[in-house]
């Protein structure tokens, strides 16, 4: 039987029903087969969640899907297979992780966008989650590979660190990463970053459509955690149109914490849970004492602020503050409709 | 009512409507040529020529149809977890297709694909599928009868290149 018996759309076809693995194994049987699975939407393995996760001198993927229960895979920054071998790498719940000291694998280069070029074309992902990672210019090329992918709904960051010294380029990433939902955790260099944390910032997580932004510090070990970013007092008013921000990382002045509170309450968007984390620490919260002007609302309405929060009950103004320990103090309670 | 289909090597099949009905090529050309269920006498006086198809291949697809013609068209599931394409191969259709060589199930899987029967295709082809599993490449490419013309330069790339999905 000729191979040019069958053409190359029944070939494809047939491909469609094999498994990855055979596939590699396909490719590896003649330049015109090879093609035919470059060139061909072939099957997409489901692994929702893309860890990029960096190691002393290297970075792993770790991939999971969707269940979490099956097809994990990982690979290194450089030759897999190589390193795999080189760096005595062992399989454990099916992805690879690094066994002792790795010396040779560079920082982020050219080679880890080339394998999330690979990586996308057999992976639905659409959850990545970066942990530990300088992200110097080679990384952010990454990243906004990630980013220009239609598929990635979400990018997250852990203890990343970054060393970008183009401000324009990380402003540009910051604002198109307004488009996914945002996640941030242990940011470093935030002075570096806090040009670009403007009221820019959040005006553009708005109006693309974020639905969360998350931001938290480093928390040592039996310590608080620490704000590092303090909130323009430009976002108050975009910040509003969130219901949700954890953003315990971030100082808020207490002017701009009662302003944020009169521009939700003026909107009356009544029947809603308001959820707003930011590091309130210093406030005296007396500066509620006094807003007694509110106006009128038709039902109830909460906003909480970390372990506080301040409630307003239908046909009624009343506000009350509640703290850590379940007491109760009631901060103004206004006339009755 | 009955229909006559002549195949390349000029064999005429004379099969039930509802066969001729199973594939989407045959459909159209009985509507092209005002073939009808109700109309015996333009069922009669026509034939379908079916120039892509050997006497040898259409026996095989008739004898397949006979087995399918009171299934209920089934919904295929278009992935599965790791995102290739699933089609369940009845008992039946492995017993069917089982004794066919490679060659063979080639020959038939273009006639499918030629006269569109979707269930027969997607057997066939879940069929080389399977039979590709597990296979090394040197074996695929003494399956499909060809030569690598790959360097060994290529090959390593390609091995870099797809390192990720050892099982």
């Amino acid at each position: 039987m000729e191979r040019s018996a069958l053409p190359i759309e029944l070939l494809v076809h047939i491909f469609n029903f094999t498994t990855p693995k055979d596939l590699s194994n396909i490719q590896l049987t003649s330049k015109q087969f090879n093609s035919i699975v470059e060139n061909h939407r072939m099957p997409t393995i489901k692994l929702t969640q893309l860890v990029i996760e960096g190691r002393p001198k290297g970075h792993i993927f770790h991939l999971q899907s969707e269940d979490q229960k099956s097809s994990k895979w990982g690979i290194c920054d450089g030759m897999c297979a190589e390193h795999r071998h080189r760096f005595d790498l062992r399989r454990e719940n099916s992805h690879y992780i690094f066994q002792g000291e790795v010396q040779e694998i560079s920082s982020p280069s050219s080679k880890l966008l080339s394998y999330l070029e690979l990586l996308m074309k057999h992976c639905e992902v659409r959850d990545v989650c970066i942990y530990s990672v300088v992200i110097n210019e080679s990384m952010l090329d990454c990243l906004e590979f990630l980013l220009d992918k239609k598929i990635v709904e979400k990018i997250s960051f852990k203890n990343v660190d970054f060393q970008v010294e183009n401000a324009d380029r990380l402003r540009r990433f910051f604002l198109d990463l307004g488009k996914k939902c945002m996640r941030f955790n242990r940011i470093h260099n935030m002075e570096r970053l806090s040009p670009v944390f403007d009221d820019l910032f959040y005006r553009w997580a708005a109006f693309n459509g974020c639905k969360e932004i998350v931001i938290t510090a480093e928390r040592g070990k039996g310590r608080e955690e620490r704000s590092f970013i303090s909130l323009p007092p430009s976002a108050v008013d975009v910040l509003s149109s969130f219901s949700t921000l954890f953003l315990p990382a971030v100082a808020i002045e207490p002017s701009d914490l009662r302003r944020l509170v009169e521009i939700i309450l003026e909107r009356q968007q009544t029947g809603f849970d308001y959820r707003f984390h930011f590091d309130t620490r210093g406030i005296d919260w007396s500066i509620f004492q006094s807003s007694n002007e509110y106006p009128n609302t038709q039902t109830w309405m909460r906003i909480w602020f970390d372990d506080r929060s301040i409630t307003l009950w239908r046909g009624e103004i009343q506000a009350e503050l509640y703290t850590r320990n379940s007491e109760v103090i009631v901060l103004f309670k206004g006339r009755s409709r | 009512p009955n229909v006559k289909l002549v195949t390349s090597d000029n064999e005429e099949f004379v099969v039930d409507f509802r066969i001729a009905k199973m594939s989407v090529t045959v459909s159209r050309l009985m509507e092209a040529m005002n073939m009808s269920e109700t109309d015996d006498a333009s069922l009669l006086s026509n034939s379908i020529p079916l120039p892509n198809v050997t006497k040898a291949v259409m026996a095989r697809v008739i004898e397949w149809c006979e087995k399918h013609k009171n299934d209920e068209p089934k919904e295929e599931k278009e992935n599965d977890k790791r995102g290739r394409t699933t089609h369940v191969v009845s008992d039946w259709d492995k017993e069917f297709l089982k004794n066919d060589e490679f060659g063979r199930l080639c020959q038939l899987m273009g006639a499918a694909n030629y006269l569109e029967i979707k269930g027969l295709f997607n057997d066939i082809s879940q069929t080389i599928a399977n039979m590709i599993h597990g296979k090394k490449s040197d074996e695929i490419a003494e399956m499909f009868n060809i030569h690598c013309d790959l360097t060994e330069a290529e090959k390593k790339e390609i091995r870099k290149k797809t390192a990720w999905c050892e099982d």
